[in-house]
């Protein structure tokens, strides 16, 4: 006895279950009536559609942190208006009571600043 | 005439009518099938990786040009084609070789014992060397086919096919003299 000829006696091609044929004929048919295929199916379509994902969401990452940092920019810019606005304002309050003082005492406004 | 036979032939192609893509389908269901089969060891497995071979052929009918490229593109879609799938197995859960119940009756030559143990076996090889020995015994296909189907260099494709032999004598050793 020989291992190789019991393989081929094992291994001996075998019909399909009954209606094989029909079947794939059937899907076929099926298969060319269908509209083509929608594009989402097709792995490079997916593939393509994922990495397009992927590339918005960085973009879109991207361009909120961008946001982001224009947004605290404008906040820092108003922040010092208001702080420049505010010293300019006591500024002039203390020119005021300064030279309201000096009007008092006889001296001018500017030497009272000098103390 | 002449001239009626070239028209109607001209206007015919040779492998795009639906009867003649039956006919590829009715002359190698077997080959196909019994490539899954002997492959998987699952019999609606095996006919759904040929249907699905089939399939393919439909789509690609236009570029077939001639019944041994059919035969041939076939032969080697179904090879790859339940490659795929006893590698998708390796995930789901199954009975290792080691573990399987051993036949109740001890097989002996020419029985059909034998023959199914046989199946078996080879169906537990690991999968290139699988296909290898489905190609080599069930198709009978020469060293040259088997090299360009499975991309092999001849040595390593001899030396692969020489190891599923032994492995194969080993594990029937016990129950016949092979």
């Amino acid at each position: 006895m020989n291992l190789e000829d019991e393989l081929r006696k094992a291994l001996l091609r075998e019909e399909p279950p009954a209606g094989f044929a029909e079947r794939v004929l059937a899907r076929a048919a099926a298969q060319a009536d269908a509209p083509a295929h929608r594009w989402w199916r097709l792995p490079r379509m997916r593939l393509a559609a994922v990495a397009a994902c992927a590339v918005l969401l960085a973009l879109a990452g991207a361009g909120y942190r961008q946001w982001q940092g224009e947004m605290a920019k404008q906040r820092t810019l108003v922040a010092l208006g208001i702080a420049g606005g505010e010293l300019r304002a006591t500024q002039i309050r203390v020119r005021h009571i300064l030279a309201e003082r000096a009007g008092a005492t006889g001296e001018t406004g500017a030497r009272m600043e000098d103390r | 005439m002449a001239e009626p036979t070239l028209e109607i032939a001209a206007q015919d192609p040779p492998a795009e009518t639906p009867m003649q893509y039956g006919d590829l389908v009715r002359e190698h269901q077997s080959m196909v099938y019994s490539v899954a089969w002997h492959c998987l060891r699952d019999r609606p497995a095996a006919e759904e990786v040929a249907q699905d071979v089939f399939l393919e052929l439909h789509r690609r009918m236009g570029s077939i040009e001639s019944p041994a490229h059919a035969r041939n593109w076939l032969r080697r879609m179904a090879v790859h084609r339940s490659i795929d799938e006893i590698r998708r197995r390796r995930f789901r859960p199954w009975v290792a070789l080691e573990r399987a119940p051993e036949p109740a009756v001890p097989a002996v030559g020419g029985d059909p014992l034998l023959e199914d143990r046989l199946r078996r076996l080879v169906a537990a090889l690991p999968e290139k060397s699988r296909v290898l020995v489905v190609l080599r015994f069930q198709e009978e296909l020469e060293w040259s086919e088997i090299c360009e189907i499975l991309d092999l260099p001849l040595g390593t494709a001899k030396s692969r096919l020489h190891r599923a032999l032994r492995t194969l004598r080993e594990k029937l050793g016990g129950e016949t003299k092979l």
